[in-house]
C-alpha cells in the first residue's frame, strides 16, 4: 500500500552519513589514486572519520530517566525485569511508574500540559494518539531516527508492524490525521493487540464441530456445546469498554456495517449505529444470551478469562492478549486443550476486529538536555529483544513482524500467527479520532448492556445510542 | 451573670486569641480559597484535554447540567444513597450502641473487629465485596443457594446494584455512627437511669424518653457528617460498581469524575462539583437551622 | 425465675455478641484464605478447601510485599498521615480553645464555615491542590502531601477538640484567668492535661479519614518510591483487566492487618476518649 512505502522511504534507516561515505570514498579513492597514496591508507583515514559518528550504546550511561506506562498489563513487568540489561548496556537507569489507566490518562495529561515533564517517556493508548500527538505534545522523530549515531544500528525501524504504526506513531499535525503522513510522533510499544478467536478445541473435537467461520457457525456451536457445566460461548455483557469495542464492533464491521461516515475533521461526521448492521449485531449478542454463563451481563475482562481458563467457556472472540492467562498451566485448566483462530465474519468479509495497542514518546517539554537519552531508551526498549521477551514470558503481543516470525515462540505459541494476522487485518476504530471517544464508548456501553439485561430491545437501543452519539457530535462541533 | 464574664474574657481576649487562632484560619484560608475559586473559574469555561484553552462560557455548563438528564439521574442516585443509607446507619448505630452499653466481657475485642471497616481502604473494600458477592465463586452466592433461595444479581441488575451499594456502604460506616454514639451513651451519667429504673420505667420507655434525647446530639453529629460523606462519596462505586449498570449506581460524585478523568470535560465537570457544594450548603444550613450541632447550646 | 430468665437473656446477650464478632471478622477471614490459594484455585474451588500450601502463599506475599512495594507504600502512608495529623493537632487545638472559650461576634459562623471545608468533592479540590503544591515546589514530596492533607484534618480536629473544651467546667478556666494567667499559658499548662484523651481521638479521627486518601495522592505523587496505600492498591487492582484475585487479596489482608491490630489497641482510647470530657 502507498503509505507504507512513504514511510519506509522517508523515514527509513538509510543513514545520509553512509550514502555520503560512500561518495566521499569513491572520489577519495580516485584523488589518492592521483596523490599516489595506498589504499589502505586512504581506507584507514576513512575509517577515522567514520568512527567519530559511529554509533556509541554507553553515550548516555549515568542518565537517570522516568517511564510513565500503563500498570494495567503486564507491560511493566516485563520491563521492570529487563531494567538491569537497560543499565548494563547503556548505564541508563530508568525508573516506573506504572498506574491503571484512569490514573495513567490524568497524569499523562498533567505531565503533557506542565512547563516540564517529569517523565521523559510516555506511554499512551493507540486511541488517545489524537488527543495526546494531535494536541502538538509530543516530539517528532524522524531526525532521531534519521539519525545513526543515536539510533542502534540493529533497530530496524521497517520491522515494526505497519498497521501498529498507523495507529500509534505516524500523524499528520497540519491535516489533523492518524496514520497519515511520514511524520513519526511515537513508536509502537509496549504491546499491540487485536481481537481473535479463542476455542475449546477438545470440546469441538468431541462434537464433531469446526472452528466457527461465520456468525450462525458461532451461534450453532454455541447451541450445540452449551451445558450445565461449559456454557457455550460467551462475550462480554457488563458495562465494560470492551462490550462496544470488542464484541459488538468486531460483529458489526463484519457483517459490513459502517460505523461512521464524513471526515472526523468535518462538520459531517456521522454515525450510522442504527443501521440494519448496527441493529443486527447487538440483535446477535442477545441471541447467543441462553448459551452464555449466567452472569454474563456481569462479566467484564476479568470474569471471562476467569471463566475461559477455569474450563467453563467453550468459545469467544477476546483481546489476543488474554492468550497469557489462558495458555500458562499454572494459571488455567485448559492451556492444553485450547486453540484459536481469527474472528468469524459474515460472508465475503475479512474477520478483522478493533485494533488496539500503544506507543511510546516523548513528551516535547522534556528537558533538552535529556531528549537525546530517552530517545536512546527508547530505542533499547523498543528493540527486537524485548520484543521477543515480552512474547516468551509474557504473553504480550509485541510490535515487531520479527517477533511474530520468531521460529521458537512459533513453536511454543501456536496462536501467535492469529494473532499477528489479526493485528495487521484490524481497524482503527473512526471514533479514535475525535476526543469525545471514551464518552460515546461509554454511552454504547450503557445503553447495549441494558438491552442485554432485558431492559429494552436491540432497535431501541440502537435508537437510542445513535441519538446521544449525534447529540455528542454536535456539540464537539462534529456534525453540523 | 454569663454575660458579664464573657465580656470580660472577650475584653482579656484581644491578641492572644487571634494568636491561637490565626494560624488555623490563615491555613484554611490558603488551602479552601484557592481550589474554591479555581474550580469556580473553571466551571465558567468549556475546558476539555485536547482545547486546552478553556473559553470563557458563562454559565452554559451550568444551564447544561440542569437539562441533562444524567445530572438528575445521579442527583437522584445520590439523595437515594445518602438518605437510605445514612437512615440505616443510624439505626444500626444506635442499637449497637445500646447493645454494648450492657458491657459484656470480651466487648471490646468485639468492638475493635467492628471498628475495622472504616479503616480499611476503598480499594481494598471495593475488592473484597466484589470477591465475596462474585456470582461464579463467590462464599457468599454459594451459601445462599445452599440454603435454597436465588442468589440475587447484586452487581448486575439495575434495582440491585443500588441495594448492594448501599450494603457496602452501611457496612463500611455503621461503625462510625456506632463509636460516636458509644462514647456518648458511655459519658451519660448513671444517676439519671437508676433514678428512672427506681420510678418503675419500663425499658423502652426509659430509651424512648431519657436516652434517646440524650444521645441527640452525638446522633445529629454523626448524621450530619455521614450524610456529607455520603454524598461525596465516589471511591466505593469506584471499586465495586463503577457507576453501572446503566447508571444505575452513578451518583453526583461519580458523574463528576467520569466528566473530569474520563472525558475529559474538565469545565462541567467543575460545573458539577459546584451544584454539590451548592446542594451540601443550602442542606446542611436548613437542618442546622433545627437542631443545634453543639451539645453546649443544647444544655 | 427471674433470676433464670436474666440468665437466659444474658446468655441471649453473649451469642450475639459472638455472632457479631464472627460476621465482623468473617469477610476479612475470606480475604486471607484467598491470599493464600493460586488464582486458578480460587475460581475453581467453591467454597474454598482450608488446605494450605506453603510455597504459594509465601509467594504471593513475597511478591506482594517487595517486588509490588506494598512495605514500602504502608511505611509512606504511615509517615505522611503520622506528620499531617500532628501538624493538624498543633494548628487546629488551639484554635478550638478560642472557639470553645470564647464567644466572639459571628464565632458560630466561623465554626461552621470551618466544618464546611469539608463539602467540597474530591474532584475539585483534587487538581488545585496539586497546582498548588507544584507551584511551591512540592511536587512528588512527602510535604506536597502532608501539607493538603492538614487541610483536610483541621475541620475535624478543631471540632473534636471543641467539643472536648466544652466539656471543661468554665470556672477552672475563670479561676486561671482571675490568677491572672495568659491564654497560651493557660492553654498549654491547664487546659491540654485535661483533654489530653481528646487529642488522642482528635488524632486518631483525623488520621482515619486521610489514611484512605487518593485523588490528591494521584495527582502529587510520580515516582512509585513515594506512593502510599491507596495509590499502590490502585495500581495492584485494577478494574479493567483480570483481576489476580490471590494478589488482591493479599494487598487486602497487607492492608488490614496492621490496622486491626492498632485497631483492638487505639479502640479503647477512642470511646474513653470521647467519654472522658464527661463531668461524673
Amino acid at each position: 500500500m502507498n503509505d507504507n512505502a512513504k514511510v519506509g522511504q522517508t523515514s527509513s534507516y538509510l543513514p545520509l552519513s553512509q550514502d555520503q561515505g560512500a561518495v566521499n570514498r569513491r572520489q577519495l579513492m580516485q584523488l589518492a589514486g592521483m596523490l599516489g597514496l595506498s589504499t589502505t591508507a586512504v581506507g584507514g583515514m576513512f575509517n577515522a572519520a567514520r568512527a567519530a559518528d559511529a554509533f556509541d550504546p554507553k553515550k548516555y550511561a549515568g542518565t537517570k530517566l522516568s517511564i510513565l506506562m500503563t500498570g494495567d498489563e503486564n507491560d511493566h513487568r516485563a520491563l521492570g525485569d529487563l531494567l538491569p540489561q537497560l543499565e548494563e548496556e547503556t548505564g541508563i537507569k530508568l525508573q516506573i511508574t506504572s498506574p491503571a489507566l484512569g490514573a495513567l490518562i490524568e497524569k499523562t495529561l498533567q505531565n503533557l500540559k506542565a512547563d516540564r515533564s517529569s517523565f521523559e517517556l510516555i506511554e499512551y493508548l493507540g486511541f488517545l494518539a489524537t488527543q495526546q500527538i494531535g494536541g502538538g505534545y509530543f516530539e517528532q522523530l524522524n531526525s532521531y531516527i534519521d539519525n545513526p549515531s543515536e539510533t542502534p544500528p540493529d533497530w530496524d525501524f521497517q520491522d515494526f508492524i505497519p498497521g501498529a504504526m498507523k495507529n500509534v506513531a505516524i500523524y499528520d499535525l497540519k491535516n489533523h490525521t492518524l496514520g497519515q503522513g511520514s511524520d513519526v510522533y511515537g513508536i509502537p510499544g509496549l504491546h499491540s493487540g487485536s481481537v481473535i478467536y479463542f476455542y475449546r478445541k477438545d470440546l469441538f473435537d468431541a462434537a464433531g464441530l469446526k472452528p466457527a467461520k461465520t456468525w450462525d457457525d458461532f451461534k450453532a456451536a454455541a447451541q450445540k456445546l452449551h451445558t450445565a457445566e461449559v456454557a457455550g460461548c460467551s462475550f462480554i455483557g457488563a458495562n465494560d469498554f470492551s462490550l462496544a469495542a470488542v464484541d459488538w464492533y468486531t460483529r458489526f464491521i463484519t457483517t459490513g456495517g459502517k460505523l461512521m461516515s464524513g471526515d472526523p475533521n468535518g462538520k459531517e461526521f456521522r454515525p450510522h449505529i442504527d443501521s440494519p448492521e448496527g441493529v443486527g449485531a447487538l440483535q446477535m449478542l442477545i441471541d447467543v444470551l441462553p448459551y452464555a454463563p449466567k452472569n454474563v451481563t456481569q462479566y467484564g475482562f476479568a470474569e471471562n478469562v476467569d471463566g475461559f481458563s477455569s474450563g467453563k467457556i467453550a468459545q469467544m472472540i477476546f483481546w489476543s492478549t488474554i492468550a497469557g492467562p489462558i495458555f500458562n498451566k499454572e494459571k488455567s485448566t485448559v492451556a492444553e486443550k485450547t486453540a484459536t483462530a481469527s474472528v468469524p465474519a459474515g460472508a465475503g468479509q475479512t474477520p478483522r476486529a478493533i485494533q488496539g495497542g500503544w506507543g511510546v514518546g516523548i513528551p516535547k517539554n522534556v528537558d533538552p538536555a535529556k531528549k537525546a537519552a530517552a530517545w536512546r531508551a527508547l530505542t533499547w526498549i523498543t528493540n527486537k529483544k524485548v520484543n521477543k521477551y515480552e512474547i516468551d514470558k509474557y504473553q504480550i503481543d509485541a510490535n515487531r513482524t520479527s517477533a511474530f516470525q520468531d521460529p521458537e515462540l512459533l513453536k511454543r505459541f501456536p496462536y501467535l500467527p492469529d494473532s499477528a494476522k489479526a493485528i495487521a487485518d484490524a481497524d482503527i476504530i473512526p471514533t479514535a479520532r475525535i476526543d469525545e471517544f471514551f464518552q460515546m464508548n461509554d454511552v454504547m456501553n450503557v445503553e447495549f448492556n441494558k438491552a442485554l439485561i432485558g431492559g429494552q430491545d436491540a432497535k431501541t437501543a440502537c435508537a437510542n445510542v445513535q441519538k446521544l452519539w449525534e447529540a455528542i457530535l454536535r456539540k464537539g462541533g462534529h456534525l453540523s | 451573670m454569663r454575660r458579664r464574664v464573657d465580656a470580660a474574657r472577650l475584653g482579656r481576649g484581644g491578641a492572644a486569641m487571634w494568636l491561637l487562632l490565626g494560624p488555623c484560619l490563615l491555613y484554611l484560608a490558603a488551602f479552601a480559597i484557592y481550589p474554591l475559586i479555581y474550580s469556580l473559574r473553571l466551571s465558567f469555561t468549556d475546558l476539555t484535554a485536547a482545547d486546552g484553552t478553556g473559553r470563557w462560557v458563562g454559565l452554559k455548563n451550568y444551564g447544561d447540567l440542569l437539562f441533562d438528564p444524567q445530572f438528575w439521574n445521579a442527583a437522584m442516585n445520590s439523595a437515594t444513597m445518602v438518605v437510605v443509607a445514612v437512615t440505616i446507619q443510624v439505626v444500626l448505630g444506635v442499637a449497637l450502641a445500646m447493645f454494648f452499653s450492657l458491657q459484656l466481657t470480651g466487648e471490646s475485642i468485639v468492638r475493635g473487629i467492628l471498628v475495622l471497616p472504616m479503616l480499611i481502604t476503598p480499594i481494598v473494600v471495593g475488592v473484597m465485596w466484589r470477591a465475596l458477592l462474585n456470582p461464579d465463586w463467590g462464599i457468599v452466592n454459594w451459601a445462599i443457594a445452599r440454603l435454597g433461595f436465588e442468589p440475587p444479581n447484586w452487581l448486575g441488575s439495575i434495582g440491585m446494584a443500588m441495594k448492594t451499594l448501599i450494603l457496602v456502604d452501611v457496612w463500611q460506616w455503621t461503625p462510625f455512627v456506632f463509636i460516636i454514639v458509644f462514647a456518648r451513651l458511655q459519658s451519660l451519667p448513671e444517676d439519671i437511669f437508676e433514678a428512672a429504673q427506681l420510678d418503675g420505667a419500663g425499658r423502652i420507655a426509659v430509651f424512648r424518653q431519657i436516652t434517646l434525647p440524650l444521645l441527640m446530639p452525638a446522633i445529629v453529629f454523626a448524621a450530619v457528617f455521614r450524610a456529607v460523606d455520603a454524598f461525596r462519596s465516589f471511591d466505593l462505586i469506584y471499586g465495586l460498581s463503577y457507576g453501572g449498570p446503566a447508571r444505575s449506581t452513578t451518583t453526583l460524585s461519580f458523574f463528576s469524575f467520569q466528566n473530569g478523568f474520563q472525558f475529559q470535560n474538565y469545565g462541567y465537570a467543575a460545573a458539577v462539583a459546584y451544584m454539590m457544594l451548592l446542594i451540601l450548603v443550602v442542606g446542611t444550613t436548613f437542618l442546622l437551622r433545627f437542631v443545634p450541632l453543639r451539645p453546649g447550646h443544647a444544655r | 425465675m427471674n433470676r433464670l430468665k436474666r440468665r437466659a437473656g444474658r446468655a441471649i446477650a453473649y451469642l450475639a455478641l459472638i455472632i457479631l464478632g464472627i460476621v465482623g471478622l468473617a469477610p476479612f477471614v475470606y480475604l486471607a484464605i484467598l491470599s493464600s490459594k493460586r488464582r486458578i484455585d480460587i475460581l475453581t474451588q467453591v467454597p474454598p478447601r482450608l488446605t494450605f500450601d506453603w510455597t504459594t502463599i509465601s509467594n504471593t506475599y513475597r511478591e506482594v510485599l517487595f517486588s509490588q512495594g506494598m512495605f514500602d507504600f504502608t511505611k509512606n502512608s504511615v509517615i505522611v498521615v503520622g506528620a499531617a495529623t500532628l501538624l493538624a493537632l498543633i494548628i487546629g487545638t488551639p484554635a478550638a480553645y478560642v472557639f470553645s472559650f470564647m464567644r466572639f461576634r459571628n464565632s458560630e459562623n466561623f465554626a461552621s464555615t470551618i466544618l464546611s471545608m469539608r463539602f467540597m468533592p474530591p474532584i475539585a479540590v483534587a487538581i488545585p491542590l496539586f497546582l498548588m503544591m507544584k507551584a511551591i515546589g512540592l511536587q512528588d514530596t512527602y510535604f506536597g502531601l502532608i501539607l493538603p492533607y492538614v487541610s483536610f484534618s483541621l475541620p475535624l480536629v478543631v471540632w473534636i477538640m471543641i467539643g472536648f473544651f466544652d466539656e471543661v467546667p468554665r470556672e477552672i478556666y475563670d479561676a486561671a484567668l482571675v490568677d491572672g494567667c495568659t491564654h497560651p499559658v493557660l492553654l498549654w499548662r491547664v487546659m491540654l492535661p485535661i483533654v489530653r484523651p481528646g487529642l488522642v481521638t482528635a488524632a486518631l479521627f483525623a488520621a482515619i479519614f486521610i489514611w484512605n486518601e487518593f485523588l490528591v495522592a494521584l495527582y502529587v505523587i510520580d515516582s512509585r518510591d513515594l506512593q502510599t496505600i491507596s495509590l499502590g492498591a490502585a495500581t495492584l487492582v485494577s478494574a479493567q483487566r483480570p483481576i489476580d484475585w490471590n494478589i488482591a487479596a493479599a494487598v487486602g489482608v497487607v492492608t488490614v492487618i496492621p490496622i486491626l491490630i492498632f485497631s483492638l489497641l487505639v479502640q479503647r482510647y477512642i470511646v474513653r476518649g470521647l467519654t472522658a470530657g464527661a463531668v461524673k
